[in-house]
């Protein structure tokens, strides 16, 4: 299987510490909220590119989903920390060559929470060896 | 396609060619309207299965030329494709909240008499919290279509 959810939750880890030194980042759902702004990054399908199996059925490219969710609860500005916390994220992702299939604001029960919501896809090949490290090529899906 | 097989080229072939385009262009009239069809059931199927036996009714609707949509409504569909994104709370007592749904999606609630929260509005039961775990429907039906397209044109487009 191609795994590359840690070379993508942490790049985008990264950079969004960096820029958004406050922010909890995590790669699974959160139940309860300790702290604000929340971001979640979360590889939800990883699927065989079926095209490129080889004889032995052996994969060599994935197509793979990720959704980010961005939680803010400031009284003024949530909605514009949300967007530039975000922007990061997408920034980030289309660094990497994903591209975003969805961005949506979601209701929230909690009335005074803001949720940003985006989808992105991109198809990985398999991991090429080049001296102590590990490339994976990226494609548009 | 039609196979056409062109020994020399004159005009006769080239018309005759031509005349066999055009008769499978009108064979072929409307299959892309079936295909488009077609394949939103298959994501309507795949996004139904992915909510469940919940309140979410999920259809595929032919828009016109060349459109179809899969379409899933219900009160809770957000919730359901998206997850709740945060935990729940009971809701205050009004009119409008009793009796409440609790089915999937919806609000949950304890057993027992209630308690007022930190504005002085009374919730039902205590004040109990759950998370909603996404089902994607809509990401199904998106796979499900990826995976098809290629059989079900072969299928819509072939030529007895």
């Amino acid at each position: 299987m191609i795994d590359v959810e840690h070379i993508v939750f942490d790049t985008v880890y990264n950079a969004v510490s960096t820029a958004h030194p406050t922010a909890t980042i995590t790669s699974v759902p959160v139940e309860e909220f300790a702290s604000f702004p929340t971001v979640t990054l979360m590889e939800i399908d990883n699927r065989t590119y079926s095209k490129s199996l080889d004889e032995a059925n052996h994969e060599h490219h994935a197509t793979i989903t990720y959704e980010a969710n961005v939680y803010t609860d400031n009284q003024v500005g949530r909605k514009t920390e949300a967007k530039a916390i975000l922007d990061t994220v997408d920034m980030t992702m289309q660094s990497m060559g994903f591209v975003r299939t969805l961005t949506t604001a979601l209701p929230t029960v909690d009335r005074t929470l803001y949720r940003l919501y985006a989808r992105y896809r991109v198809i990985v090949a398999e991991g090429e060896t080049i001296g102590d490290d590990t490339v994976y090529q990226t494609y548009r899906s | 396609m039609p196979r056409i097989l062109i020994d020399h080229i004159s005009v006769a072939d080239i018309e005759r060619a031509l005349r066999k385009v055009e008769r499978y262009a009108e064979k072929i009239d409307g299959r892309m309207n079936r295909l488009t069809e077609v394949l939103a059931k298959d994501g309507a199927e795949a996004a139904a299965d992915a909510y469940g036996s919940s309140s979410v009714d999920v259809n595929a609707i032919y828009e016109g030329n060349g459109t179809s949509l899969v379409v899933a409504q219900g009160e809770p569909v957000v919730f359901l494709e998206f997850g709740a994104g945060d935990t729940v709370a009971t809701p205050e007592f009004t009119e409008a909240n009793f009796p409440f749904d609790i089915s999937s999606g919806s609000y949950s609630r304890t057993e027992g008499s209630g308690e007022y929260d930190e504005t002085g509005k009374w919730h039902f039961g205590k004040r109990e919290y759950r998370y909603i775990y996404p089902r994607r429907g809509m990401v199904n039906a998106e796979r499900v279509i990826e995976d098809n397209y290629e059989s079900r044109a072969r299928e819509v487009f072939k030529i007895d």
